[in-house]
């Protein structure tokens, strides 16, 4: 089976509407959205009916969760006071004109989707807004995918697809007590296993404006990251018509996310 | 006068003014310099005042006085000439002025190569005069470093307007005060998708302020064209701190001061 997922769409529906294209084209048999849906782009209510008249299995993002219980991200969302005040701004945009119906969908999304092996979860199994970059400590990485009861872990949020496997994983595990006296070492010996980043059909964030998703073969165990070019021009045309501000426009153009991204591996979300 | 003690400077946009007579400057007692066409914004002689605390200034607009006086009394004097100063228009009352022009590499026959005893080779800048300078005032307002990378990585790319020059003096949450330097390139060495490469980051001699707001000159001068004021305004308030998070930084970084020994408290 085929599958497609995508994340991180922000809105950006001509985005979207290009990758369902290309979707079509490489004949996938399904796919699984990982969230973020809305934030900074400037069609949320559309991207949310195509995914919704889709019947699209969909994780809900952070954005998606802030839109509905209020913005309340951790430091590992603004690296710098600026991107705080410009994700403010798309907040409030946002949250200005998405419909109640929209705002209740996103409300009841589940946090994670799971098919067999595969987990599905928009940050990582710890939350919507944890990144797990590529760098991430490998030991870190391979507990969230175990806490994730899987083999392959797709996840989105970074912006930047990535494919990072974890082979012949090992944890040892040595327990010291406040009396000193050492408690049996117990070790766990892992299987392969996989995290798959989707990158972002909406807001890329690697230095071209092309959205990108990922194709994974259940068979074959094959990730096909895909970038595809998309008439990102019509999305900032349509960003400074909507009021949003036009950095967000220009920023897209370039690759590089409406507001900058933590680049730190090593931090872990206090969320 | 065997020896010529004025010298005033001229050429283009970026292309080292400052940086050629911060270098003389370093051969005097006692220079005076003049920031012909600065009006009342002394970015380049704060900066050169960091680099060489010897020097006195003079304000560019009233200095004729004091400049024979001062040239009399056999002082060495830097007039620098701001690029958009028209040449003919410089009428000073001094006598035995050495004219320099500082101009790219092989441009002979420019307005300022023509006008100047002494021509000497700067950086490679585009030969075109960029129709617009805009100066933003920051003395007081501290800034989030992360922040004001972001938004120097914007602006020299163009996210608010074609920009050839810009310069700023920015005070950092840390304390330090910063000197952000951008030209364009005319030559191969441009890179417009990494202007971190045509960027010079440094920090400036100056104690750092660690209560309250610092008071010392700061901020942007921007030469282009189609320059977008108030966008750059707005991202530079966005990145400003307010009065309770400079607080907040500033109370952690007395403490982490007052933690250290002495040998590794910094001068």
């Amino acid at each position: 089976m085929k599958l497609a997922v995508l994340s991180c769409i922000h809105g950006n529906l001509e985005a979207l509407e290009t990758v369902l294209g290309d979707i079509d084209g490489q004949h996938c048999d399904r796919i699984v959205c990982l969230g973020d849906l809305v934030g900074y782009g400037p069609y949320p209510n559309e991207v949310v009916d195509r995914v919704r008249s889709l019947n699209i299995p969909t994780v809900q993002g952070c954005w998606d969760e802030d839109i509905v219980e209020g913005l309340n991200a951790c430091e590992c969302s603004y690296p710098s006071q600026l991107a705080e005040r410009r994700g403010l701004q798309a907040h409030q945009w946002t949250n200005e004109v998405v419909r109640p119906d929209v705002r209740d969908y996103l409300g009841q999304l589940p946090l994670t989707w799971k098919e067999g092996n595969l987990s599905f979860v928009h940050g990582s199994p710890n939350s919507q807004h944890e990144y797990l970059m590529p760098q991430l400590d490998g030991f870190i990485a391979l507990e969230r995918v175990l806490s994730a009861e899987a083999d392959v872990l797709f996840c989105g949020h970074t912006h930047i697809p990535y494919v990072r496997s974890l082979e012949d994983g090992s944890i040892e595990l040595r327990v010291s007590g406040p009396d000193a006296i050492s408690q049996p070492e117990q070790q766990l010996t892992t299987s392969l296993k996989r995290i798959i980043n989707a990158g972002s059909v909406g807001e890329p964030r690697h230095g071209r404006p092309n959205a990108t998703y990922v194709i994974y073969d259940t068979e074959t165990e094959n990730a096909d990251l895909r970038e595809v070019p998309y008439d990102y021009r019509k999305t900032c045309a349509a960003i400074v018509e909507k009021g949003l501000p036009k950095i967000f426009a220009w920023r897209l153009s370039r690759g590089w996310e409406f507001a900058e991204r933590a680049d730190d591996p090593t931090h872990l979300c206090q969320r | 006068m065997s020896h010529p003690s004025t010298w005033l400077v001229a050429g283009p946009s970026g292309v080292g003014k400052t940086r050629w007579i911060a270098q003389q400057l370093q051969q005097h007692r006692d220079p005076i310099y003049v920031h012909l066409g600065g009006g009342s914004f002394p970015l380049d002689a704060s900066l050169l005042v960091s680099e060489c605390p010897h020097i006195s200034l003079l304000d560019g607009d009233r200095a004729s006085l004091d400049l024979v006086n001062h040239q009399d009394a056999g002082r060495p004097i830097y007039l620098e000439v701001g690029f958009h100063v028209a040449l003919n228009s410089l009428e000073l009352p001094l006598t035995a002025v050495r004219k320099v022009a500082i101009v790219p590499p092989q441009s002979s026959g420019s307005e300022w190569s023509n006008w100047a005893d002494e021509t000497v080779s700067g950086l490679d800048v585009p030969g075109d005069i960029p129709d617009e300078i805009q100066r933003l005032i920051l003395t007081t307002e501290v800034l989030d470093p992360a922040s004001l990378h972001v938004f120097w990585q914007e602006l020299t790319l163009g996210a608010y307007g074609n920009v050839q020059r810009a310069k700023g003096i920015f005070n950092l949450a840390d304390g330090q005060v910063f000197s952000f330097q951008y030209v364009r390139r005319g030559d191969e060495s441009n890179d417009e998708n990494n202007p971190e490469n045509n960027s010079d980051y440094r920090p400036l001699n100056q104690p750092r302020t660690l209560d309250g707001r610092p008071q010392q000159f700061s901020g942007l001068e921007i030469v282009g064209s189609q320059l977008d004021r108030s966008a750059i305004a707005q991202t530079l308030q966005d990145s400003c701190l307010s009065d309770a998070t400079l607080s907040q930084y500033q109370a952690y970084l007395q403490t982490e001061t007052e933690t250290q020994s002495p040998q590794e408290v910094s001068p």
